[in-house]
């Protein structure tokens, strides 16, 4: 027998109980008791197998063991519950007298899983997009296309007829509708609103879901003076009083007509693509013409987007391949070809998938940022996760080696040593979350201003996010703290009080670790350079007219036939051109940065083009300081101008007339305006956005119907000028409301999406690096204790402080450089990715990859000089007595 | 002691003071047998034993493993001074308890 007093298991033998019963019992046996109480059970046995024989024993023994599991079971779990706190009272200690290491450790962290928090709600947003509609993986958009050869490709919405056509030809079509989207103008009593308005057929509700409070969904389109208002709207109306059956005029385009009130929508969710405030018959919005499949003109005015449910179970490429046959026919001219395509609207949103434009839906997702924010939370978690470890091992190294030794040598084994860690790691990542939660939900708000979402931290909702995040914390607690469990569990005692050789051995991997910490930084860094420099870029490049100081009026709320009635144009402008600090002034149907659309088919270029056209007054070229290249501008000297003239810009010229464009009739070129000539050419200009390439416009006179003044003002005083204006204005057009804007803040309103991202990237960029700095400390101090003698010495020979900054730090400078291999071209092919969506951006110059590296190298150093400060500042002898 | 013993751990601790040097779970699973006349289950000791050992009451210490016990050791008991102490407390409040119960007067 001898010393081993825990025993071992004997081979099978006479008189020893049956062998499954003895398998169950060391299975179920508690911890604890293992090295005894089978022990106990076998000699009762034995003495029982001599008194009554083997019959009894082994029922006897069977009887016991199975008696015994439920004391057994709770017993093990008393067990496991002591074990666990006795882990968890040391944790706390060992926290809480490290609270500057342990706020560190826990705040990075936190801030990692904030990151990962709100992504993870972003995410989930964007691909809850339009799913509240309860057939939406059986709704498709009917797009069609023209093309003569690749490069002149057109995507295009629908001929009117092609809904109604599906509806009715094709089963496997349950329901169409046609959507067209229109500014109206509703007047309920006194009270005068632009609202968006949306045209659509009666089956609207049966390809949606937009459930109805008020009214019937079956029959609330079913006359063509019946409008469904959203639950905004009509509170607007009609305030708190009964809306249903009651009369609003409506103003579409130029036809005022009165409507009844047939019911009132939902508030229509955040996270949808489509939106109304009114919903029309389509009649209204598009005209009786919209029921015709088109002539020759292919002028796109008429065309309407398309909506259809499938019947169940049918697959959209069997319907897509009836087209050609079918709707196709009606598609094809000259010398072009047309097809019809289906595409599935639940894919709409979130911008995966190649789509042209819609005039309808909400504009989609720019997946690239998507998958950028994304991205970006996960490094700064990665990177607050190696933190966590590096910061676990290097304290634990430095600090706690020789409370582990003690502990060891009191008997503490490897696997407690290592579930304590494991332990210490878990509570601490657990508290992360916690905090975490707590940031997550702190900076919701800016978050969703600058996301432009309305999203909730809904833990407890679908899906149970909670969960999820507790998982992944106590996985990253798990794992952080085995590594340094395992390394210094696994160390003899002798080692252990020797201490400090130790540090060396492990460092290859903390390297490694803050090898990635540092790549990811400078990542982060330069495309947060790139995402900033692009939006700058934006606000600040030459659109190619003049956007300071002019004030924009908003006139779609007066009618044509005011404004013809009281001669709004000439007398306003005659007023305001009294003033001295009014230095000119023009109006135009279209708006800056959303000239209509419209399609024109060529007849003598053989191209087939989206041209946009813009009615305007004469002063247009003036007030907004556009050039001429060619040719000439309107002029009261020609009164045929008034009819028959046009100015193209250049990129018109380009497509359509190459050569010799002043002087050529369009008619030539164009159905539309037949028998105008093009009688100048302006220099290209942004009429839209940077965004999109600067496509072939016309530009006519036609200043009767005018949407949009621009005021350009001799900026001395702008307040007195304002004020100025809007007294002129109520004069003119008393009742009306006089609503402004500056153009420049216009334009820059059209880049808030950059604005809103390249401010969000950055902050988080800034998170990442602070937390990689941490890290950088936490070596630092390592290094700093591991040279301590080092350090003593070369100052007992004259070292200066420098150098010992030198002597720390270029290690962590070394690897700066390294990271800044690994991050160049990450950076580069993200940068590549962002850039590519603007047709207008910077130069991926090589400045701002160096820029990226020098920023993490000269914030490492900082960090670094703050511990090498303090090594070097030390007395040499106690530096040279340390042990 | 802040809390007056159950019967059981009463037990437990009275046959390991009269076991003396031989206290460990059979021959605790014996004595208890016989003086209560009850079918015990073994496995429904140990939990107790440990708790009064953890409460310090008890202490216990390793035997040498025998073959006629699978190899496996013996746990030895012995009761501490506390374990005296919550003891006789226990006995005293029992006295107490019974002090001028007049029911044998009935009978």
């Amino acid at each position: 027998m001898g010393a081993n007093k825990i025993g071992v298991s004997l081979p099978d033998g006479p008189g020893r109980p049956p062998r499954l019963g003895r398998w169950i019992l060391s299975r179920i046996l508690p911890v604890p008791l293992k090295p005894t109480a089978s022990g106990d059970f076998e000699e009762l046995y034995r003495r029982i197998l001599a008194k009554d024989g083997a019959g009894k024993a082994v029922a006897w023994y069977w009887r016991q063991v199975l008696k015994s599991t439920p004391h057994f079971v709770f017993t093990e779990i008393h067990w496991r519950i002591t074990m666990i706190r006795n882990y968890l009272k040391l944790t706390l200690r060992n926290m809480r007298r490290r609270p500057g290491f342990t706020v560190v450790n826990i705040g990075g962290l936190s801030v990692g899983l904030a990151c990962c928090i709100l992504a993870f709600f972003f995410i989930r947003d964007e691909y809850s997009f339009d799913r509240f509609h309860t057939h939406i993986d059986r709704i498709y958009e009917v797009k069609s296309k023209i093309w003569r050869d690749e490069g002149s490709l057109i995507s295009l919405e629908t001929q009117g007829p092609v809904g109604p056509t599906l509806a009715a030809d094709y089963p496997e079509v349950e329901a169409a509708t046609r959507l067209a989207k229109i500014d109206v103008v509703v007047q309920a009593g006194e009270k005068v609103f632009l609202q968006a308005g949306l045209g659509a057929d009666p089956s609207f509700f049966n390809v949606f879901s937009f459930p109805l409070t008020r009214g019937d969904a079956a029959s609330a389109l079913g006359t063509p003076n019946s409008v469904v208002l959203s639950k905004k709207t009509a509170q607007l109306c009609f305030g708190s009083s009964d809306p249903m059956g009651q009369t609003i005029s409506i103003k579409i385009g130029n036809d005022t007509a009165p409507y009844k009130v047939a019911g009132i929508a939902e508030e229509i969710p955040a996270n949808s693509s489509l939106t109304f405030d009114v919903l029309l018959p389509i009649l209204r919005v598009k005209g009786p013409m919209i029921d015709q499949w088109k002539a020759e003109s292919g002028d796109s005015a008429l065309d309407a987007a398309c909506f259809i449910r499938l019947r169940e179970g049918v697959d959209a490429e069997s319907l897509a391949a009836k087209f050609p046959d079918t709707l196709d026919k009606h598609l094809g001219m000259g010398g072009y070809k047309g097809s019809h395509y289906l595409f599935p609207f639940a894919e709409y949103h979130r911008g995966v998938r190649d789509y042209s434009y819609s005039v309808i839906l909400k504009p989609r997702s720019s997946p690239v940022y998507s998958y950028l924010l994304t991205s970006i939370a996960l490094l700064v978690l990665l990177i607050a996760g190696f933190n966590f470890m590096n910061l676990s091992v290097g304290a634990a190294a430095a600090e706690r080696i020789k409370e582990i030794g003690m502990r060891k040598v009191l008997g503490a084994e490897q696997k407690n040593l290592f579930h304590q860690f494991r332990l210490e790691g878990i509570v601490m990542s657990l508290a992360a979350l916690a905090g975490g939660v707590g940031i997550a939900s702190a900076v919701l708000p800016v978050f969703n201003r600058f996301a432009g979402k309305s999203l909730r931290l809904d833990l407890i909702g679908p899906g149970w996010p909670l969960f999820a995040l507790v998982f992944l914390a106590v996985f990253l607690g798990a794992a952080a703290g085995s590594y340094p469990g395992w390394f210094l569990s696994r160390l003899r005692p002798t080692d252990l009080f020797r201490g400090n050789f130790l540090l060396g051995r492990r460092r290859g991997f903390s390297r490694v670790l803050l090898l990635f910490q540092f790549g990811i930084s400078i990542f982060l860094i330069i495309t947060t350079g790139f995402v900033y420099r692009q939006h700058r870029y934006l606000l600040q490049a030459n659109l190619g007219y003049n956007t300071e100081q002019i004030v924009v009026l908003d006139l779609r709320q007066l009618t044509p036939e005011f404004q013809i009635a009281a001669r709004f144009l000439p007398v306003l402008k005659s007023r305001l051109l009294g003033h001295p600090e009014v230095k000119s002034m023009s109006a135009a149907d279209s708006g800056m940065a959303q000239w209509s659309a419209r399609f024109v088919k060529g007849v003598a270029s053989q191209k087939v083009e989206i041209v946009r056209l813009n009615q305007v007054d004469p002063d247009f070229l003036d007030t907004l300081g556009l050039r001429l290249t060619e040719g000439r501008w309107f002029s009261a000297e020609f009164p045929s101008d008034e009819t028959d003239a046009v100015v193209v810009n250049e990129a018109f010229a380009r497509t359509f007339t190459p050569s010799q464009p002043v002087g050529k009739g369009l008619s030539e070129l164009f159905k539309y305006k037949a028998s105008a000539k093009i009688i100048g050419v302006v220099r290209d200009f942004h009429y839209e956005s940077l965004r999109q390439t600067i496509q072939p416009a016309m530009i006519s006179l036609g200043a009767n119907d005018v949407r949009w003044a621009y005021i350009r003002l001799d900026g001395k005083n702008l307040h007195q000028a304002l004020d100025m204006i809007e007294k002129e204005f109520k004069a003119v057009a008393p009742g009306h409301p006089f609503l402004f804007s500056f153009l420049d803040e216009d334009v820059a309103r059209q880049y808030e999406k950059e604005a809103r991202w390249s401010l969000m990237i950055s902050i988080v960029s800034l998170f990442a690096v602070l937390i990689a700095c941490s890290g950088v400390f936490a070596l630092a101090f390592q290094s700093s204790v591991r040279k301590t003698k080092e350090i003593g010495i070369r100052k007992v020979l004259g070292a200066s402080t420098p150098q010992i900054i030198g002597l720390l730090g270029s290690e962590f400078v070394r690897m700066a450089a390294a990271a800044s291999l690994l991050a160049w071209p990450a950076a580069f092919f993200a940068a590549h990715r962002i850039l590519a969506g603007y047709p207008y951006r910077i130069a991926l110059g090589p400045w701002m990859f160096v820029a990226g590296g020098a920023a993490v190298a000269v914030l490492t150093l900082a960090t670094v000089s703050l511990q090498a400060v303090r090594a070097a500042r030390m007395n040499t002898v106690d530096n040279l007595r340390h042990e | 002691m802040d809390r007056i013993l159950t019967r059981a751990e009463e037990f437990l601790i009275l046959a390991v003071l009269k076991l003396g040097d031989n206290a460990y779970p059979v021959s605790i699973f014996d004595e208890i047998g016989k003086a209560t006349g009850a079918s015990w289950t073994l496995g429904a000791i140990y939990f107790p034993l440990q708790r009064l050992e953890e409460k310090g009451l008890l202490t216990s210490i390793l035997g040498d493993p025998t073959s006629e016990r699978g190899g496996k050791s013996r746990r030895y008991y012995r009761i501490t001074g506390s374990g005296i102490e919550a003891l006789s407390a226990a006995r005293q409040a029992q006295d107490i308890m019974w002090q001028g119960v007049a029911w044998a007067r009935t009978k």
